[in-house]
């Protein structure tokens, strides 16, 4: 041995190293083993190739997490409600959700639903949840099931391209906002009711319903109402007008630009998109969707487009939507140009 | 050397890591002892501290400012209904108290986010004290540096915007959509991974402070 020789190691030193790197394989392979059991099956590359509709197992193996965890994004479920008056945290183009019900008006202001996604309220008897994604833009309501009208919701913190993916607090069954149908759980492939929801301004509801009642920011939880972290809808900045999205989304299309605002009407099992701007510029347009005749008028009082049934006049099923978020679950939807 | 050889030497390595990693606990303790009996170091620390913790809160939205002051007309205090616990992500509680102290700041106070933020905090802040102390003190000539503090940096991605990392918001939807299927799913290990990398470089100060200096 020279002088330079390094040390060898005693048998106690090597034991320990052993035990050391054993122990850390044990820990490491079985929280491996952890991790593929607690993910399941890895997700599918894409829910859907263009122009064909997905499974509702390709849309449960789509899910990924928005990092949330469950109902971190926390539901209203004793929402708070005040007359037009008493409200003074909105401007005047600021968004608000506008419903009717029952005889009952009610605003559900965009500046609250942002941060909570979704009110489980409630009209007399009858239960309405009615929801909001900001990143795919849509707003709807829900009455439940036929079997189950009483249903409430939280949020899973979980996205299927991009939009909110709720769950039932009867089931634990996993419903997409737009969807409407349960993609898993004991409730897989029913269908929820919806119940459509204006999309106007602050301005124009309270004019056009000045003895409506407004949800308040008194939610139970505390929050920054006054800025909306993904942009702006008064300024039309941030999020809502970047061609990109945060969360992947498949399958694509550009037929529109992704954050154009479409009507996504569904008849049958049939669906079609009209531009928002279309029905803004014609004032009427007639179609037919799955056999059922509707129609889309532009609201100049509320600004806004609404759908009916042509024979009945009955509201239609129809949503607002971000043109990526309507096609990435109807890649088949007909489109009116 | 033989291959029995060279795994008896690795693993030799190994067992002396474990025995300095169970002597350095004590070491750092009386490292910092010796370092925070100075008022100085010990103002340093907690100047840092005190910085690093409005920068974590505000990382995570507990603190917000508006140039604009979009809190005029606010009430001073409203109280939540939430519990001490209950979580929005992992490691990002729900606040149970907002104060307006006039219409351009919000505090949203959350007792687990500050205490979580405080751990932080205290790492930091020791670790440029330590770091400070031995500049000062250091008998050769190579003088140790301060970037191990940007061990910090997992900690300040854990904020919430609903559904969002506020990180990625500020980054851009087009450039988010690559890194959400990457971030989002290793977002759960942030905090921990930055209580082990300013652990790991706290040690690693304090062995060089203790070589370089007359610390014990």
């Amino acid at each position: 041995m020279t002088e330079n020789s390094p040390r060898e190691p005693g048998r106690r030193q090597v034991l320990k190293g052993a035990a050391v790197l054993g122990g850390l394989a044990v820990v490491g392979g079985g929280g491996a083993l952890a991790w593929q059991l607690r993910s399941g099956d890895p997700p599918a590359d894409g829910a859907a190739t263009a122009g064909e509709r997905s499974t509702l197992d390709e849309l449960a193996n789509a899910v990924v997490s928005g990092g949330p965890g469950k109902d971190g994004i926390p539901p209203i479920d004793d929402p708070r409600f005040a007359g037009i008056d008493d409200i003074d945290f909105l401007q005047d183009d600021d968004i608000v959700f506008g419903l009717v019900f029952g005889g009952e008006a009610r605003a559900y202001p965009q500046p609250v639903l942002v941060w909570h996604e979704i009110v489980n309220d409630t009209f007399g008897d009858d239960h309405v949840a009615v929801t909001y994604c900001p990143l795919t833009g849509t707003t709807v309501g829900f009455t439940g099931t036929d079997e189950r009208p009483d249903m409430t919701f939280g949020t899973t913190g979980n996205l299927i391209n991009s939009n909110l993916l709720m769950y039932d607090r009867d089931t634990d069954s996993d419903w997409p906002q737009v969807l409407g149908t349960a993609i898993s759980g004991t409730l897989k492939g029913q269908q929820l009711r919806p119940v459509p929801l204006v999309w106007t301004t602050w301005r124009a509801w309270r004019a056009e319903h000045p003895d409506s009642r407004v949800l308040t920011t008194d939610t139970g939880a505390l929050r920054d109402y006054h800025r909306d972290p993904y942009g702006s809808y008064r300024e039309q900045s941030g999020y809502y007008v970047d061609e990109g999205t945060i969360f992947p989304v498949e399958p694509t299309d550009d037929t529109f630009g992704s954050k154009e605002v479409v009507l996504g009407i569904r008849g049958g099992d049939s669906q079609l998109a009209i531009p928002r701007e279309l029905v803004r510029e014609e004032g009427t347009v007639d179609a037919e969707v799955g056999g059922v005749s509707v129609r889309a008028e532009w609201d100049g009082e509320l600004d806004t487009a609404r759908v009916s049934r042509a024979g009945s006049g009955e509201p239609a099923d129809f949503m607002d939507a971000m043109w990526f978020s309507w096609y990435s679950f109807y890649p088949n939807t007909e489109v009116r140009r | 050397m033989s291959s029995a050889g060279l795994l008896t030497r690795a693993l030799g390595r190994v067992g002396d890591a474990v025995d300095a990693s169970v002597r350095a606990p004590a070491q750092v303790a009386g490292t910092l002892r010796t370092v925070l009996a100075h008022r100085a170091y010990r103002g340093l620390a907690l100047l840092v501290g005190s910085a690093v913790l409005v920068l974590y809160l505000t990382a995570n939205g507990d603190l917000a400012f508006s140039v604009s002051g979009r809190w005029s007309g606010t009430p001073f205090a409203q109280l939540a209904e939430s519990g001490l616990f209950d979580t929005r992500a992992p490691y990002l509680f729900e606040p149970l108290l907002v104060l307006h102290p006039g219409a351009h700041i919000a505090v949203f106070l959350s007792p687990m986010n500050i205490l979580l933020g405080a751990v932080v905090a205290g790492l930091v802040g020791s670790n440029i004290a330590v770091a400070a102390y031995t500049a000062k003190h250091a008998v050769a000539c190579r003088r140790p540096g301060y970037s191990g503090i940007f061990a910090a940096a997992p900690a300040f991605l854990l904020g919430f915007a609903c559904c969002v990392p506020t990180f990625l918001l500020a980054i851009g939807s087009g450039v988010a959509a690559t890194l959400t299927p990457i971030l989002v799913p290793l977002r759960p290990i942030f905090y921990p991974l930055t209580l082990v990398l300013l652990g790991a470089v706290l040690v690693w100060t304090v062995r060089r402070s203790r070589a370089m200096t007359s610390a014990t």
